[in-house]
């Protein structure tokens, strides 16, 4: 049935020709269905097939905030995060390298992708500078000057294993006021790039990805597209967006990225984690997101529902003796009442904070695999109607989902006011 | 007739406890609940306001190996958020609210790692706690209340706790009040017991007075069918009635402080009341030396009779449950512990290691401490043993330190028979498991090294992980305990354990000797005893230094010197 559907969509747009897909020496990314511009797919790491869009939980300093690596295994995690400069810091990716990887490290048997480590450097630390030959820092162990380049991101990751790594970007943030700063990011980007794929050691191992800068300037968006796609890596990313921007400008941004990049590639927008912005973004076409916003956003007592979020130390809550969700199957919802949960969450149990953690990490898993299956029965669009319906019951969809709605060719008919 | 109405009795009681071995004053048995069975002794897991520290239930708590055999909570938690109205609301008690479905469930009146009690004075009438929310006064309405919503397994009546240190008047009144509390406490139990009255499973007669005061004996006026009248062997506490409290053992609180004697009055004044299905020590962990403790039990104890507490199970509550705290009370007969210990341990990083069961052959030792020193000083000299092992397996070349078993624990780094610290930097590149042989959750599954960072990067992972393992490792040296028990060794094992701990029965090898003048030159060793130099650090190094440079190379007669490590 579903095949029959797929070929009523392709021959309705005109081509006959098999879906996207892509094989990389470490990568084989395969689209198994397209519905407008959402698309579900297959991703074959080397340690794992990943089904996208997908997002992927950030164990920053090598583990995922209280949960175990067999919990994300039953919460049906493919890809986890690890962060390059906090794991360069301790343990240090030459003793991580010793115990055999990070897969290995932390017993984590799926997929694992590590950021460039600019990012945290450019937010974390006072006075880094971008020249250059690279990031120029304070050390965060004795303050003393310290340079991360290219070349040495790159080696750090190389360390680690993962099987997706980040290419040092010149980030800026989208706030920043300085059209020269961001035509100078854009292109030193490119150059940047250039020496990550020569320093890369590990190319049928570790996957180097790419990420389109250029702010909110179309023109450079579009030139950093063409300079990455003609360097012909197994993915891309679009970065410098979860800065501050409107929301406005961040949809559109998005839209051009997917658009422009390969469509046999996948394509990861970095920092995203909000549900509703994994909504919009996957039906622009996005594959990939991550963020800490969901087991952060946990420790502080806040549940994700599908009406938005449940702030658990809010009074009303004491005596609720519903699930944080009703409609989630997780062990948390399945055993635990908002009442028992209101007490004890930020009060110093451990405890109380990983059981909200599982559940959020369970509400963005269910959140993506809805998605993926929607889009290969074909109600995708159906799917993201009865989404906004139980987060905007009054009808008040924001503009800019309404507006990305619209450029994905999703009617929002019957949901807004 | 006597003997079947008592054994009709005991077969519609939910929860029963029965003794099966015994070893001296140990011993092995089995407590039934409508929530599982524990085999006892045991040591029950710790939780603060109803859950565990680190282990999220259900997946975590039942990793757990060897299992959970029961859970410990302090309703003292939940006289506010929740409060006992909330809990009734909710319908379906502790197990329900907190996850502890197929555990079973002993509620006390105190946390085992803090002190709640004596912030501000009690009265007659309430007890004042310190709680998350602030303090409480108690009264056994207000007690029972929150019982009767927690519906646990087994709980212990209303206590007024006293420190160690409590005068012998304060401890007069403590006992008073307690004995009081425990009379309304009985009372209120028979009444949650019955509260929605209906017919009681298989015929047994059940008389709807409530219990006497505090100068009722168990003579049989109190309420229940007692067959003989008089003080009987039936804890009759948990009877098949249909109220919240229908199936709870009621645990009397054995109070009297620091002060044996008080302890053993307080406790034969309790007896084998009506009603009383169990005895909660009280009064402990309270501020005395851990070496007094056994002697305060035994007061207490020792002042029931052999049939009280055959049927009967004792709870120790508020002991820190560290293994020479659990050995010492398991000797006195304690059934059921609360646990500080595992948290503690786990809050400061380390994964427990001591050895479970003496190896093939151990006997106790024969010969006295100075026969030894007599042979050692007849021995030849010895080399000295280096800290550092320069032969390192590669894992951990790095620092050329060796946590491998076998080579005895540094305790340089703080390690000892009973623990390892994951802090330490000699785990960085440990690719072995936190316990070799552990089939644990954390030794299955993880390396020291990754604890070691979890632990370093204040990741709450690695408290779970060593959570895990603590708990496990307490819950085997339980089984270990058990067994000995069962087999008729408990004194033999304790022995060992406390082997185990002692200073070595080995001379140290001699190195200690005069001191070394600061301007002297370090390779020239100074005047004194000849050939001999003090080393001023216990730094293998230069140990080794002095050692080839043939320092203690005379085969001259000395004195060894103990070595405080």
């Amino acid at each position: 049935m579903i095949g029959r559907r797929f070929h009523r969509v392709l021959m309705a747009s005109g081509s006959s020709q098999a879906l996207p897909s892509s094989d990389s020496p470490a990568l084989k990314f395969k689209v198994v269905a397209v519905q407008g511009r959402a698309r579900s797919s297959r991703m074959t790491l080397p340690h794992f097939t990943a089904h996208t869009p997908m997002f992927m939980p950030v164990g920053t300093q090598g583990s995922v905030k209280g949960l175990t690596t067999l919990q994300l295994e039953e919460l049906n995690c493919h890809v986890v995060l690890g962060n390059t400069y906090h794991l360069e810091n301790r343990p240090g990716s030459g003793l991580v390298a010793e115990m055999g990887g990070l897969h290995d490290f932390i017993n984590w048997p799926r997929g694992m992708l590590t950021d460039s480590g600019g990012f945290q450097m450019v937010s974390l630390l006072h006075l880094a500078e971008i020249t250059e030959e690279g990031v120029t820092f304070q050390s965060p162990v004795d303050g003393s000057s310290m340079l991360l380049t290219p070349e040495q991101s790159i080696a750090v990751q190389n360390r680690l294993g993962a099987d997706i790594i980040m290419a040092l970007d010149d980030v800026v943030p989208t706030t920043a006021n300085d059209p020269g700063r961001f035509e100078e990011a854009t292109h030193r980007t490119t150059r940047w790039i250039d020496r990550c794929i020569a320093a890369h050691s590990r190319p049928l191992e570790q996957n180097l990805f790419g990420i389109v800068q250029g702010g909110l300037d179309t023109g450079l968006r579009e030139l950093s597209m063409q300079q990455l796609v003609a360097r012909d890596l197994p993915g891309y990313a679009i970065g410098g967006l979860a800065g501050g921007e409107s929301k406005d400008d961040f949809w559109r941004v998005v839209s051009q990225c997917t658009a422009g990049l390969p469509p046999g590639k996948p394509r990861y927008v970095m920092g995203i984690g909000y549900p509703l912005d994994i909504v919009v973004c996957s039906a622009l076409g996005a594959d990939m997101y991550d963020s800490v916003y969901p087991t952060r956003t946990a420790r502080f007592g806040v549940a994700l529902v599908p009406e938005g979020v449940l702030k658990l130390k809010n009074a009303a809550n004491a005596r609720d003796f519903r699930p944080l969700d009703p409609s989630c199957s997780c062990m948390v919802c399945r055993r635990y009442s908002r009442a028992y949960l209101h007490n004890v969450v930020t009060r110093g149990i451990s405890t109380a904070a990983i059981l909200v953690t599982y559940h959020n990490v369970a509400y963005t898993q269910r959140l993506t695999r809805e998605i993926r299956t929607a889009i290969e029965e074909q109600r995708f669009p159906e799917w993201v109607r009865g989404y906004l319906k139980t987060m905007f019951p009054k009808g008040d969809v924001p503009g800019w989902v309404q507006d990305a709605m619209a450029a994905s060719d999703i009617s929002l008919e019957g949901v807004v006011a | 007739m006597l003997v079947s109405l008592a054994a009709h009795s005991m077969a519609t009681t939910a929860t029963h406890f029965s003794v099966k071995a015994r070893d001296d004053k140990a011993r092995c048995g089995i407590l039934s609940t409508r929530n599982g069975v524990v085999e006892t002794p045991a040591v029950l897991l710790y939780t603060r306001r109803g859950g565990p520290l680190n282990l999220t239930s259900p997946d975590m708590l039942a990793a757990v190996t060897p299992p959970v055999q029961g859970v410990q909570l302090s309703a003292m938690q939940f006289l506010e958020n929740p409060d006992a109205s909330i809990l009734r609301e909710y319908g379906r008690g502790a197990h329900g609210f907190l996850c502890l479905e197929g555990f079973p469930v002993l509620a006390s009146n105190r946390d085992p790692t803090m002190y709640e009690y004596a912030m501000r004075p009690s009265t007659d009438k309430e007890v004042h706690v310190s709680i998350h929310s602030g303090g409480h006064m108690v009264s056994p309405e207000r007690y029972m209340e929150t019982m009767a919503a927690l519906k646990p397994d087994l709980f212990v009546s209303l206590c007024d706790e006293v420190p160690a240190d409590a005068t012998s008047k304060r401890v007069a009144t403590s006992i008073m009040r307690t004995a009081a509390w425990l009379d309304a406490c009985l009372q209120l139990h028979y009444t949650y017991q019955h509260q929605n009255r209906q017919a009681t499973g298989g015929g047994q007669e059940v008389d709807p007075q409530p219990c006497g005061g505090s100068s009722n004996k168990g003579n049989g006026a109190c309420g229940r069918s007692s067959a003989d009248g008089k003080g009987s062997a039936d804890n009759g506490s948990s009877s098949a009635g249909e109220g919240p409290l229908a199936g709870s053992l009621l645990l009397a609180a054995l109070a009297g402080g620091g002060l044996a004697m008080e302890r053993a009055r307080a406790a034969a004044a309790v007896a084998d009341k009506e009603g009383v299905g169990g005895y909660a020590l009280c009064g402990l962990g309270a501020g005395e030396a851990p070496e007094q403790r056994p002697a305060l039990i035994a007061a207490s104890l020792g002042a029931l009779s052999p049939i009280a507490l055959e049927r009967r199970p004792v709870f120790a509550s508020g002991l820190s449950a560290s293994p020479e705290d659990i050995l010492a009370a398991v000797a006195e007969g304690v059934d059921l512990m609360d646990c500080a210990f595992v948290a503690q341990v786990t809050a400061g990083g380390y994964a427990l290691t001591f050895p479970l069961r003496p190896h093939q052959g151990w006997r106790p030792p024969a010969a006295p401490d100075e026969e030894l020193i007599a042979e050692a000083d007849r021995a030849p000299v010895r080399e000295p043993q280096p800290q550092l092992d320069r032969a390192a397996p590669p894992s951990s070349s790095l620092f050329g330190l060796s946590a491998a078993p076998g080579l005895g624990p540094d305790t340089s780094i703080g390690a000892d028979d009973t623990k390892i610290n994951l802090w330490s930097t000699s785990y960085r590149l440990d690719k072995g498991p936190l316990l070799p042989g552990c089939g644990c959750f954390a030794c299955r599954r993880h390396s020291r090294a990754y604890v070691h960072h979890l632990l370093n990067t204040h990741e709450m992972l690695g408290d779970v992980l060593l959570e895990a393992h603590n708990t496990g490792h307490i819950n085997a040296f339980l089984q270990a305990i058990r067994e000995a028990i069962t087999e008729g060794r408990f004194e033999e094992y304790r022995q060992w354990f406390r082997s185990l701990r002692s200073a070595p029965l080995v001379p140290a090898p001699r190195r200690v000797v005069a001191k070394r003048r600061a301007s002297a030159e370090p390779s020239e060793p100074i005047e004194s005893e000849p050939g001999t130099v003090e080393v001023t650090m216990t730094g293998a190094m230069e140990v080794e230094a002095h050692v080839a440079r043939g320092g203690s190379g005379s085969r001259e007669q000395r004195r060894s010197k103990w070595v405080s490590v």
